[in-house]
């Protein structure tokens, strides 16, 4: 005899019995053994003609065969079991054969002496229901009808969830019976139920699970003895798919026919596949789709209508990714904003202590090469002053320098979103210093302020991050040096900024 | 066009001359000599200071202010006198038998009450051979190049007992060496205060903003000398007759002057390379023993070149270079 397997048997009971009366709403019902006991003549003449189907054989040594009867006679019944085998056993040794599914869990009984009980239900009669504490033992018990308030299944119910891409929360009806806890079992679509998880309570969240995958959850209660319940109803659910990842590194480029050609680098899905990429733009201020490629390149033929687009990857699941982005009519001209730090080298480090300032430039881009940008940048940059008047007689207060500068720099690519800039800037700088002197022969100190334009020359580099749109992220560090008539002043600067296509 | 701006400003740039926005404030600071500037002079362990006074400077001179000089070249001048160690080692080293031709013969050889006290007992022509002898000695000592001031035939000058050959010594304009300080030299330094125009001091030339030490006054005091014998502002800069005990006293004792100076009035008079007369050297600043009234800035003392007295020391000078 083997211990039939409780998960994914039919329920016996399909509603709670209360106040004595069975709810009979689903057809599949109980066999009632008195009901049996006279009909019984007829059945076995019936099963000479047709298949009968019997689906539980009671023996007198408390084991129970699960299969289909499929003979009977006088002196033996025939049985199918679970492993295909048949197996002739003798009517003396019957004790009873259900003729229905049997609820191989235990019942929790009501009785309206308000005492209660659990047992496994293994017949009932017009009058009786008879149980057994152990449901491979031969040793049964009666309870009249009339004694019971009703009987209920002892498993969880109700079980129903709520799916993430990667977690699904699960609640049920509790048992009537107080559970220790809950067991959750789950499976693929095509796997076996394991144990995925427990819960003191009647909900739970399981979480590591696949995006866009099946699942099969149930749970079953687990009592103060530790046997568990039958399962629960069988919940299928379904985790909800990822988003794609946008499409990336877009690049627009305008075509002798008048078309702008944008393409991209492919998106991918992490649970799926990219089956396609929408192009949306602004049209008459509503967001409306302009285009639809499976490739990773589309011609926008009508740019200055649309100003700029957004290019979302799709997934098989017809899910959209974020939009990218791309401006497709722009002045050709970037505004650049750095602040940093400037430290002066050399005699000009004699006069003044490294200082801060802040640069502004506006760029062609595009001249005549792509990525040779050329423009004008002015800036302002204030350095303390040194304190030096114990060896040379002055006290300078500060400097202040206000460069205009032709600017040219070269944007090369080094990785995606990232360009190596190095630049060239030419022009003067307003160098205004503020200082007190000593007059050598009286010593009498006066204030001075000194100003004029002198040339520079500033080279440097700078790395570019494009984090989006039109706007990059800087980092800057440049030579420099004010052509003097008492020589070069050499500083270093460096900084970061923000750059914007216009 | 945007080709043809961006040529415009790059040529505009290359173009350009020198710009000169931080010329002059670099050059506030150049280093160049203004007045009390230090330098300390350091060989064979001995120590010494020398401050320094820009050129061009017009003051007034005589006890009265009646008169005027101009110093016109910048020069350095001790901030004390020179000391009886300074004086006795340079000596041993110049006067060592060993140096052959080059060896210096001192006429006095000078005395001290101890090795940070004025040298005294020296005559004028001493003091003129004993500066070319420390340029020597202070060459040797640290590799400098100074050139002797004071030369005779075309070789420096190095006996101090050859009357004729120190008496008709003309200095060496363009030496670098220390020599005696002129009297011109020394009483601009004595009646230095630069800017500060507090008691009393001369304005010269007007409205310069340059002021000077009246004449009266001992160099560095606060007022006349002599006059109020019990409150006498000499006291805090000098020793003279009625503060020294009739004794000499260590350098550097007294308050310095404006320009950091020290003792230019009192404790010894100093020799100036000038003539007095045809006969007769310059010595100034008045000695411990003098009255007060014998302080002061504008007062001129001399003596023949052969006096030697424990009265009488000297201060070296340096032109700039």
């Amino acid at each position: 005899m083997r211990q039939l397997p409780e998960i994914g048997s039919i329920p016996y009971f399909t509603a709670f019995v209360i106040g004595g009366r069975w709810n009979r709403g689903d057809a599949v019902g109980v066999m009632r053994m008195d009901w049996i006991k006279a009909v019984a003549p007829a059945l076995l003449f019936a099963a000479a003609a047709m298949p009968v189907s019997a689906e539980h054989v009671f023996l007198k040594d408390g084991s129970i065969i699960e299969g289909k009867v499929v003979g009977d006679d006088a002196g033996a019944v025939t049985v199918r079991d679970g492993e295909k085998k048949l197996r002739r056993v003798p009517r003396s040794d019957i004790m009873r054969v259900l003729y229905a599914d049997l609820h191989m869990g235990k019942v929790f009984v009501q009785k309206r002496d308000g005492r209660n009980m659990t047992a496994y239900l293994v017949d009932e009669d017009r009058f009786n229901y008879t149980f057994r504490n152990e449901l491979n033992s031969p040793v049964e018990f009666v309870l009249r009808r009339a004694d019971v308030l009703f009987i209920a299944e002892r498993n969880p119910s109700g079980l129903k969830g709520e799916a993430g891409t990667d977690r699904v929360g699960l609640e049920w009806f509790p048992s009537y019976e107080e559970m220790r806890r809950y067991n959750i079992y789950a499976k693929k679509k095509d796997g076996g139920y394991s144990l995925a998880g427990t819960s003191g309570r009647n909900s739970h969240i399981l979480r590591g699970l696949s995006s866009n995958t099946e699942y099969h959850f149930m749970v079953k209660g687990v009592d103060a003895q530790g046997v568990e319940t039958a399962p629960s109803n069988e919940l299928k659910i379904s985790t909800k798919n990822m988003f794609p990842d946008g499409p990336r590194n877009i690049v627009k480029k305008l075509e002798p026919s008048g078309a702008t050609r944008i393409t991209w680098r492919a998106a991918t899905d992490p649970d799926g596949t990219i089956v396609r990429y929408r192009l949306y733009a602004n049209i008459d201020g509503k967001r409306a789709v302009v285009g639809d490629t499976a490739g990773t390149e589309y011609r926008v033929q009508d740019a200055p209508r649309y100003g700029g687009v957004e290019v979302v990857a799709v997934d098989d699941r017809g899910d959209e990714s974020e939009p990218e982005y791309i401006r497709l009519v722009d002045l050709g001209i970037a505004a650049y904003a750095t602040a940093g730090v400037i430290y002066p080298l050399g005699k000009f480090g004699e006069m003044a202590e490294p200082g801060i300032g802040g640069s502004f430039a506006l760029m062609y881009r595009d001249i005549g090469i792509d990525g040779l940008d050329a423009g004008l940048e002015c800036g302002i940059f204030y350095l303390p002053g040194r304190d030096i008047f114990e060896e040379e007689q002055v006290v300078y207060h500060r400097s202040v320098a206000v460069p205009v500068l032709a600017r040219a720099e070269y944007r090369a690519g080094i990785a995606e979103k990232i360009a190596l800039v190095p630049a060239l800037s030419l022009g003067y700088s307003w160098n205004d210093t503020t200082y007190m002197r000593s007059d050598p022969l009286s010593l009498a100190r006066e204030e001075r302020r000194d100003g004029g334009f002198d040339p520079m020359i500033q080279a440097g580099v700078s790395l570019e991050y494009g984090i989006g749109g039109s706007v990059f992220l800087r980092v800057v560090a440049a030579y420099g040096t004010f052509i003097e008539q008492s020589g070069r002043m050499d500083y270093v600067v460096a900084g970061a900024g923000i750059n914007y296509t216009l | 066009m945007k080709h043809a701006i961006f040529l415009f400003i790059f040529a505009a740039a290359l173009s350009s001359a020198c710009g000169d926005g931080l010329y002059d404030a670099y050059n506030a600071r150049s280093g160049s000599l203004y007045a009390g500037k230090k330098q300390l002079f350091s060989a064979g362990g001995i120590s010494f200071t020398m401050v320094g006074m820009p050129g061009g400077a017009t003051f007034p001179t005589g006890v009265d202010d009646n008169g005027s000089a101009t110093v016109a070249a910048s020069y350095w001048i001790g901030e004390a006198e020179v000391t009886f160690e300074l004086w006795n080692t340079v000596c041993a080293w110049a006067g060592n038998p060993a140096r052959g031709t080059m060896q210096y013969t001192f006429a006095s050889a000078g005395a001290g009450v101890g090795n940070h006290y004025p040298v005294t007992n020296i005559n004028w022509r001493d003091c003129m051979v004993w500066c070319n002898a420390l340029t020597e000695w202070y060459n040797a000592m640290t590799g400098t190049g100074y050139t002797c001031v004071y030369q005779a035939s075309g070789s420096p000058l190095r006996n101090s007992e050859s009357a004729a050959e120190c008496d008709s010594v003309v200095p060496d304009a363009g030496a670098s060496g220390f020599r005696l300080l002129s009297s011109d030299e020394w009483e601009l330094a004595a009646r230095y205060k630069g800017a500060d125009n507090t008691y009393g001091a001369k304005e010269m030339p007007t409205a310069s903003g340059m002021f000077w030490t009246p004449g009266d006054y001992a160099s560095g005091a606060t007022g006349e000398s002599g006059e109020d014998e019990l409150n006498d502002p000499t006291n805090a800069v000098a020793w003279f007759d009625r503060n020294s005990s009739s004794s000499i006293k260590e350098v550097k004792t007294k308050k310095a002057n404006a320009l950091g100076i020290y003792d230019m009035s009192g404790n010894v008079h100093e020799w100036c390379f000038d003539l007095f007369d045809a006969m007769n050297r310059i010595r100034r600043g008045g000695a411990w023993n003098s009255q007060s009234g014998n302080l002061q800035v504008g007062d001129v003392f001399n003596n023949e070149p052969v006096t030697a007295a424990a009265t009488i020391g000297f201060r070296i000078a340096r032109s700039h270079r």
